[in-house]
């Protein structure tokens, strides 16, 4: 089934990125077998004798994918911006997944540089696609910077732990009904995929349970599968626990049953 | 002949603006982006563009990313 991504509509619910692999092959056949439509891409100094993202990207060119060029790395509002508007022209898409690091330990968002730089690339007409944690307020002001998709943290980047504040994504699936949400970083199993699926996030975005598992396009087809089953599951309502037991099998009529 | 911190490295250059830069250093335009003391220049900037001995120029090109 086809969803809404901004102004793309598209197959599947995961979003992939292309770092980390152990070759361009594998990287190329994880892409594939996860059936993404959307895989991101960074910018970094030109290196003639190097040459390293040429072989890269000749590949991603042919699988035609949407690429979703980031800003990793920038430690400023202004770094963003100017990052951004390189990768608009670069890779010929509006497109930004922004990511503004307020602490390297942590690689935990600067929000208020964040904010800034979101309020100022929307208004130049970027579609930005925001990395946050997943603070409610922080995501209320990112919409009203202009933001249609916001990308809250399960974790810290590359850290693989999973959702380590499921109620704070449920609230903000609560509170944002209008608003595009994928989760962003710090999934590390399938079952972390399926379980903020199961909530009705809109989207997953992985990069380092895929490229480092042991086997990334076994892996990848592993999350594709897990995306698609925790999106099933949230359309088809997950049922509420209870407290108590309950038998699934119908009590009248069961043999030796007798009035004491 | 004058010096310009070319990402990151001090390196001595002949060009007179970003578009002979490219040439100079064998880029081909297209291939990579290009930010002048911190402020993005278009394509088509690249020849209105003047090099000042000191500039700062980021050169960037696609990369892998998460």
């Amino acid at each position: 089934m086809t969803w809404q991504l901004a102004d793309k509509t598209i197959s599947s619910r995961m979003l992939l990125g292309s770092s980390l692999y152990p070759s361009p092959d594998i990287m190329r056949e994880a892409i594939v077998k996860s059936e993404s439509d959307v895989v991101t891409v960074s910018l970094r100094r030109h290196n003639p004798a190097l040459q390293g993202g040429a072989s890269f990207w000749s590949y991603l060119n042919d699988l035609s994918v949407h690429v979703l060029p980031n800003t990793a790395g920038c430690m400023s509002a202004k770094e963003a911006i100017v990052t951004a508007q390189m990768a608009r022209e670069l890779f010929n898409t509006r497109w930004i997944k922004l990511e503004v690091i307020g602490n390297d330990y942590t690689l935990q968002p600067d929000p208020i540089a964040l904010v800034e730089a979101a309020k100022e690339l929307c208004s130049q007409g970027f579609e930005v696609f925001p990395y946050c944690t997943e603070d409610l307020v922080i995501a209320e002001h990112l919409v009203h910077a202009g933001c249609r998709i916001v990308m809250p943290w399960a974790a810290p980047i590359g850290s693989g732990r999973g959702p380590v504040n499921l109620e704070g994504l449920m609230l903000l699936r609560e509170r944002l009904k209008e608003v595009t949400l994928i989760v962003d970083a710090g999934l590390g199993a399938p079952s972390h995929a399926a379980k903020v699926m199961e909530l009705g996030f809109d989207g997953v975005l992985l990069n380092t349970a895929v490229a480092q598992a042991h086997d990334p396009i076994k892996m990848a087809s592993a999350f594709a599968k897990a995306v698609d089953a925790g999106r099933e599951a949230y359309i088809a309502g997950v049922m509420r626990p209870r407290d108590h037991a309950s038998a699934s099998t119908p009590e009248v009529g069961k043999p030796f049953w007798h009035q004491e | 002949m004058k010096t310009i911190l070319f990402n990151g490295e001090h390196r001595p250059v002949e060009a007179g603006n970003i578009r002979q830069l490219l040439t100079e250093l064998g880029v081909q335009e297209g291939t990579v982006a290009v930010a002048l003391n911190e402020e993005f220049v278009p394509l088509s900037q690249y020849s209105e563009t003047p090099i000042n001995t000191h500039d700062s120029i980021e050169i960037v090109a696609p990369m892998q990313g998460g």
